[in-house]
């Protein structure tokens, strides 16, 4: 291959490394009204009055709006394919408040300054009422959240019980085959919220266009679906709004709800002025949507031969004051998470989301994978040593092979369970092993008395895309200057889709990355796609550019057929077409002849002329084909502090054909460090009236450089016959594994369990402390 | 809005007299603290044109002008006193950030989590105010707010030996404890800061060590001295626990 | 109030208020690779020099800028393109977010630090953070630029 499998460098790399204004902010019009929202200072509350006048009479303020001035349409803000599985609990405005931060009122002026002014003029009466502020006590919790709440899909959402959704899905009796276990685990663990802390803040703005279209300019995921809520919460026809992505500064998840877009479209469509949001870094760090937080229980049963049996996993879910993207992140904690140890013959999953007063939680890179993951994963370590059984044999004798199949896997029917079409994740574990030194430094080694330094190990795998719902129509045009237009609705959130939907059209079309150019997340000029979640970009997009490209050029050889004048078999080298018996015709030539009138009549004696050529594609269906990884942490452990220091990190990785090597390699560092964050770092904390306190970046702490150990990357290629040239996803796998591969590397420096996250010196010194007054 | 007006006096006498003559006005040093304050100032007093940014060496004292940024501190005073200076400031933010903090600032602010305020208490600092005159560290420490400039930060060069520890999880992290030791001209001090209370010096340690006790005996006596409290990064019991192991760490490392 | 000074070597009049930070005069006048990430100093972001220096645009108050010389990424394009193109080649230009902020802080480095080692240059780069690349690429790239740099 030429341009798949080279390590291209990013198409738009140079604009940002040279500052060049592409993000959000930079685009905004000068007279933009700038908008905030004043926010609930309580967790739960409902509004008895609001008093605006003495607000509005700053100087330079333009508009409050409540409650009272919205319709009341109930949606979600999850940015989801519809129907959506999110339950419509939310309302623009209500005159119930349900977390710290919730918006009580939109303000519109001329300056910020205004109206931060205006904000402390607003006199808002709360009736004060009390939260739900401990997620373990919301189910069947006599305070109730909400009241108005319709569902599209059936999933249990039952507010009278503070239960948003609920996923049981059962393969045979776990209690039958756990009695044949030779040894069982049964753990609980909690897994906590974790903030996406992306370093360009939730933003938008929006305007009418010279044609009165309503059009938001907004750092999201999924214009798509910005568009349709847009529509329906203010009644606006989709097709007389254009949703449009500039560059985003990071996302990870953080920016597939509609936090903004409906609210500045309101300002607009009331005032018919341009109008900007910015969140500051509070708001988007307390404000908006965290990863979920979770209780999970495991019951993993094996036998001596080291086969797993049996599993069972109970998740109790934090989804804070609303629930978008609830029922989904419990799907994916059973499915991209349970397949992975196919020899099983029970298992067993129930979660359950429950409404509580805090931050809602929402789409977090690994989306429940990861979180299940980590319960899994140190469930099997420890069902490893239980056994008397290393832990890679045992990952190595349970692990899902090339057609295998499961029943939680994608892709299955009544017909019969999905199987797995690729996997290299039994090479990815003996690499890891070597180029972390496992043999000669498991279990531990000391360092001096204080200080002893642990290895361990870990599995894991998600899905690419949503199979059997995600939707990625794509366009591939051929110019009449040679070039070729890629049109594709993918959002690129920097890391690179753009690049990669190039590489797979000017691969499919013989021709270099010179030659191609993308126009990609606008309503209004790109087909369908359902945006960047769900690790889809590359596999589902990828796949409608690769079919599209494909469509194009067999247009194309039609085409260079026609002005040939010949009905013989016809090459095409990107350059050149060239028949069997040796005539010849260039591309410029071909496109030359085509665009101009003057040449038709001498070669479209039936057909007038040719259309300028463009072919659609899409991609849909049923699969979902999971990569593979394996993690492997060598961690150091002061006895004395509890403190954990990182030294180096392994991970191997099976997403299929490594479209492009260099971005794959930033793709896995990155995803890393942010699971070493979510493992030993990343602490959320309240206080006791429900404030989020991990309020700013030195209140939150993010990994930096000097937080993290040396990090090798390897990828063991499989070729997925359903991806495109044969890969598959790798956005979010690479995030799981740091957490069960570190605690597992901290058992074995210390001998002590951490079931809670982030595993915190202070943590680590107590389980020592009590492993200790237990001997 | 931080504060309403701005102005730039260039003596003392005039900035000390602002200060006095427009209550609630705020002094502006490095800035970087000031959007904690949840009420607009009506005036901001900057300290730039006041010239207290030298750097100079005494026959007995390292005096730091007030004004002088913490980068500016660990670039030129880095290998003074086994780099404690450095290390008490190395966890603050980037370079950026610390090109712009100000000596006097994250004196004057007296914030509990301070390594530097641990470091700059073993080292028997004694500040300069403009109207107050000189202190002790440790007098201001326990000193209720004071309205005046600081100008100076004297430390003494008669320190042979100091070490510096601390503890946090993430490298930028506010620290969840630290400790200084050191072997000053006037004798062992032992300084256990981020309690999460700020600095304070443990007599009890450095007795022990003046009776020949060990550095992990010295360790204990000051966490069974000083006082320790939970809040919401740390519990009051891990912090008793690294007390132990920093004050024993430090001493160690000091050689005493 | 006006306040004189010099950005990219030229001379420039601003009207601003009392407390305004640099970032937001800077961005305002359309300085636009300035970013802002948490208005404290914290991600390092919106580093600009000032007299060479680099510090946290967001902490710097304008008005105290008078007579200065403030340099942001639009005064150092070359420069600028010498280690960003070899953070490209890494793949390490992700979102771009941070770029400018470390681009204007690997360029200080480079002044300010003889001959750093791997360790050194991840102690030097510290503050400023990056949510997507896990670091590396950034300081390979950085490794590659100070090597080529020696090299002339």
């Amino acid at each position: 291959m030429n341009v798949v499998h080279q390590s291209v460098d990013k198409i738009d790399g140079m604009g940002s490394v040279l500052g060049r204004p592409v993000y959000a902010e930079d685009l905004a019009p000068a007279d933009a009204l700038c908008v905030k929202f004043l926010r609930s200072p309580h967790a739960y509350a409902r509004i008895r009055s609001i008093l605006k006048d003495a607000a509005m009479k700053v100087p330079g303020m333009v508009l409050i709006l409540i409650h009272q001035d919205c319709k009341p349409v109930l949606h979600t803000i999850a940015a989801e394919a519809y129907p959506e599985g999110s339950p419509y609990d939310r309302y623009l405005l209500e005159d119930t408040v349900r977390y710290v931060g919730d918006p009580v009122a939109v303000v519109a002026g001329e300056t910020e300054q205004a109206v931060l002014e205006a904000m402390r003029l607003i006199e808002v009466d709360y009736e004060v009422l009390t939260p739900i502020l401990d997620f373990e006590q919301a189910l069947d919790n006599p305070i109730v959240l909400h009241q108005d709440v319709f569902t599209n899909l059936p999933i249990d959402n039952d507010p009278a019980r503070n239960i948003a959704a609920s996923f049981p899905w059962t393969r045979g009796d776990v209690d039958a085959e756990l009695k044949k276990s030779d040894a069982v685990v049964k753990s609980t663990y909690y897994v906590q919220a974790q903030l996406h802390a992306m370093t360009e803040t939730h933003r938008a703005f929006s305007y009418y266009d010279a044609r009165g279209i309503l059009t938001i300019v907004s750092s999201c995921q999924s214009p798509f679906h910005v568009q349709r809520i847009v529509s329906k919460t203010l009644e606006i026809p989709q097709y007389k709004i254009r949703v449009i992505k500039p560059r985003v500064g990071g996302a990870f998840g953080g920016k597939n709800s509609t936090f903004i877009e409906p609210f500045i479209a309101w300002v607009t469509k009331l005032t018919g002025r341009p109008a900007q949001m910015i969140f500051d870094r509070r708001e988007s760090l307390t404000c908006t949507n965290t990863r979920h937080g979770m209780r999970i229980r495991v019951t993993m049963g094996g036998k001596k031969d080291g086969t797993i049996n049996a599993i069972r996993l109970e998740v109790l879910a934090n989804t804070g004051a609303y629930g978008e993207h609830a029922i989904d992140v419990l799907a994916v904690a059973c499915k991209n998470t349970l397949p992975m140890y196919a020899k099983i013959s029970a298992v067993d999953y129930y979660g359950v989301q429950v409404y509580t007063n805090m931050v809602p939680g929402g789409a977090y890179r690994g989306f429940g994978g990861a979180q299940s993951n980590f319960a899994i994963e140190c469930a099997a370590n420890e069902l490893a040593h239980k056994l008397g059984i290393d832990p890679i044999a045992l990952r190595k004798k349970n692990i899902i092979e090339e057609g295998e199949s499961h029943p939680f896997l994608a892709g299955g029917s009544p017909a019969g369970d999905a199987i797995v079409r690729s996997t290299t994740l039994a090479r990815c574990i003996d690499k890891g092993r070597e180029l972390i030194g496992w043999d000669s430094k498991y279990p531990c080694r000391e360092l001096d008395g204080d200080r002893v330094r642990g290895v361990g190990m870990s599995v894991a795998m998600h899905g690419s895309s949503i199979g059997g719902m995600d939707v990625a129509d794509a366009e591939v045009r051929l110019n009449y200057d040679g070039g070729y237009t890629v049109f594709s609705g993918a959002s690129d959130l920097g890391t690179g889709a753009e690049t990669i939907l190039c590489q797979i059209a000017a691969e499919a079309l013989c021709t270099d990355m010179d030659h191609v150019w993308i126009v990609a997340a606008d309503t209004g000029t790109t087909p369908y796609d359902k945006g960047a979640y769900a690790s889809s970009s590359t596999y589902a997009s990828g796949n409608a550019v690769l079919k599209a490209a494909q469509k194009l050029k067999a247009e194309l050889l039609r085409g260079a057929k026609l002005v040939l004048r010949t009905e013989e078999e016809i090459l095409f080298d990107g350059r050149c077409f060239q028949t069997s018996s040796g005539k010849t015709l260039s591309l410029s030539e071909y496109l030359t002849k085509v665009t101009y009138w003057k040449f038709a009549p001498d070669y479209f004696a039936d057909e007038k002329t040719m259309p300028q050529l463009s072919a659609s594609a899409r991609h849909g269906g049923p699969t979902s084909p999971p990569p593979f990884v394996a993690g492997f942490a060598e961690v150091e452990v002061d006895r004395r502090t509890g403190k954990v220091t990182l030294i180096d990190y392994a991970e191997v990785v099976d997403c299929g054909t490594v479209i492009n090597p260099k971005l794959a390699r930033i793709q896995v560092e990155g995803g890393l460090v942010q699971g070493m964050g979510y493992a030993l770092f990343e602490e959320i904390r309240y206080d006791k009236r429900g404030r989020m306190l991990s309020d700013s970046y030195t209140e939150y702490h993010i990994p930096r450089r000097l937080d993290i150990p040396r990090m090798q990357v390897a990828f063991e290629e499989s070729c997925e016959p359903t991806g495109p040239y044969g890969a598959k996803s790798l956005g979010e796998v690479v995030f799981h594994t740091p957490a069960s591969a570190i605690e597992e590397a901290i058992y074995n420096a210390v001998g002590v369990r951490l079931r809670s996250l982030p595993m915190t010196p202070e943590k680590v010194l107590a389980a020592i402390r009590e492993k200790e007054g237990r001997q | 809005m931080i504060f309403k007006e701005y102005v730039c006096p260039s003596t003392l006498a005039e900035a000390y007299e602002t200060l006095w003559s427009h209550p609630g006005s705020v002094l502006l040093g490095g800035c970087t603290l000031l959007r904690r304050n949840t009420r607009t100032s009506p005036l901001g007093i900057d300290l730039g044109g006041l010239g207290l940014n030298q750097i100079t060496k005494t026959g007995t004292d390292l005096i730091l002008g007030a004004s002088v940024s913490l980068r500016e501190m660990e670039t030129s005073c880095g290998d003074l006193f086994d780099g404690a200076l450095c290390k008490a400031v190395s966890a603050l933010g980037g370079i950026p950030l610390r090109n712009v903090i100000t000596v006097g600032g994250t004196v004057a602010s007296r914030f509990g989590t301070s390594d530097l305020l641990t470091v700059l208490l073993a080292l028997d600092t004694r500040l300069q105010f403009y109207h107050s005159g000189l202190c002790t560290l440790e007098e201001y420490l326990n000193m209720p707010p004071l309205r005046d400039i600081l100008t100076e930060i004297h430390i003494p060069l008669g320190c042979s030996r100091i070490a510096f520890q601390s503890m946090r999880n993430a490298c930028t992290d506010y620290a969840l404890l630290n400790a200084a030791a050191a072997d000053t001209a006037c004798g062992l001090r032992i300084a256990v800061g981020a309690r999460p209370m700020a600095a304070a010096l443990s007599e009890a340690a450095a007795d022990c060590i003046n009776r020949g006790g060990t550095p992990a005996q010295a360790a204990e006596a000051s966490a069974a001295e000083l006082k320790f409290a939970d809040n919401h990064r740390a519990g009051g019991a891990y912090r008793r626990e690294l007390c132990l192991v920093l004050v024993e760490r430090a001493l160690k490392e000091a050689g005493i | 109030m006006t306040v004189t000074f010099w950005v990219n070597g030229r001379r420039q009049a601003w009207e601003v208020l009392p407390d305004e930070v640099l970032a937001d005069s800077l961005r305002s006048h359309g300085f636009t690779s300035v970013k802002k990430g948490c208005g404290q100093g914290a991600c390092g972001l919106c580093t600009v020099w000032v007299e060479d220096k680099p510090v946290p645009s967001c902490s710097v108050l304008t008005v105290r800028m008078a007579g200065k010389h403030i340099t942001t990424l639009e005064g150092v394009q070359e420069e600028a393109a010498a280690y960003g193109s070899l953070l490209v080649a890494e793949g390490a230009e992700q979102c771009g977010f941070c770029a400018p902020g470390l681009i204007m802080l690997v360029l200080a480095m480079k002044k300010e630090l003889k001959d750093p080692s791997e360790q050194q240059v991840r102690e030097y780069l510290n503050g400023n953070l990056c949510r997507c690349s896990g670091y590396y690429g950034q300081i390979r790239a950085a490794m590659n630029y100070l090597q080529s740099e020696r090299l002339g």
